[in-house]
């Protein structure tokens, strides 16, 4: 499973993209799209750009609100996969 | 053969762009096929983007991993291999294609702190724009019943997939006629993406924005249909 996955926000925009095949492909299908969608929003340049705009900051338990490179969740689980494929 | 020593040393070192691109895609076919099959389909790719590479226009580990991939891709796809394989590839190859053009051209805003909403509306449609391709892909190397029935699959499976190929095929053929065109002369008929450009009297670039456009309108049926 493609890392980004692990992200529930991330997960949820990939199943709300993939549901109207879910019923349609088989369960195997279904899985192998949510993987190469991951992989999509992390090898492609473009694609991770976007979603670190899109992707929500974690609020901690003060409701600060976290900025950009500072512990965005995204950036950072995406920024881990491109490093971790050497891209 | 290279013509020039410039060109030679970024073959060298493409070797190893070569490998990272192989492993990608071969998770991507889910190591259906055989790992040197894919680096031989990729080294007349690399050995072109040597000798074609503008430093004006991209790097050239992005250029090259570019037409790599689409080599791989292409050349899984016209080989023969099972229907899934197949499947896969010409998935793969679909999103690709819409991933040229899925997003505007145009320098990005700034990263803002607060969530953008436009942002999550273009990651929205970008990501249901490659889940058609995607799913357009699975079932379009489809040639007729025989390649439907699949062992491994349920007999439900089988029932899903026959009525999804059927609603596909009647989706594509209500696109407007030069994205149709396109899109099957490409994925049911194997014509090579160029000439259909050529022979539709359109830029490649803009028959890349009608392929995305096509993409765009698939997804939205599927929708809709849900």
């Amino acid at each position: 499973m493609n890392p980004l996955l692990a992200d529930p926000w991330i997960a949820a925009q990939i199943d709300a993209a993939v549901a109207p095949y879910r019923g349609r492909l088989p369960a195997a299908e279904i899985a192998w799209m949510r993987d190469q969608l991951a992989e999509v929003l992390a090898g492609d340049e473009s694609a991770a750009r976007v979603l670190r705009r899109a992707h929500p900051r974690p609020v901690d338990e003060s409701g600060v609100v976290a900025t950009a490179g500072s512990g965005d969740a995204a950036a950072d689980t995406a920024g881990r996969e491109r490093a971790r494929r050497g891209a | 053969m290279v013509e020039d020593a410039e060109a030679e040393r970024r073959v060298r070192d493409g070797r190893a762009l070569l490998e990272l691109v192989a492993r990608r895609v071969s998770r991507g076919l889910a190591g259906q096929v055989r790992f040197d099959d894919l680096i031989a389909l990729g080294w007349p790719a690399l050995y072109a983007a040597a000798r074609e590479w503008d430093p004006a226009r991209a790097k050239f580990a992005t250029f090259a991993a570019m037409k790599i991939r689409w080599a791989i891709i292409d050349g899984v796809r016209r080989e023969t291999h099972g229907r899934a394989v197949k499947g896969r590839a010409l998935a793969l190859a679909a999103s690709e294609r819409f991933g040229v053009d899925a997003l505007p051209t145009t320098e990005a805003p700034p990263e803002d702190p607060i969530p953008d909403e436009a942002a999550q509306a273009e990651l929205r449609a970008l990501l249901e724009g490659h889940a058609a391709a995607l799913a357009f892909g699975l079932v379009a190397a489809v040639g007729d019943m025989a390649d439907i029935v699949d062992g491994a699959e349920t007999p439900e499976d089988q029932a899903s997939r026959v009525q999804f190929v059927g609603a596909v095929r009647r989706e594509v053929a209500a696109l407007p006629d030069r994205e149709r065109a396109l899109v099957e002369r490409h994925y049911y008929e194997g014509e090579a993406f160029d000439s259909i450009a050529r022979e539709l009297g359109i830029s490649k670039s803009w028959a890349s924005r009608l392929h995305a456009q096509a993409m765009r309108r698939l997804a939205e049926a599927f929708r809709d249909a849900c």
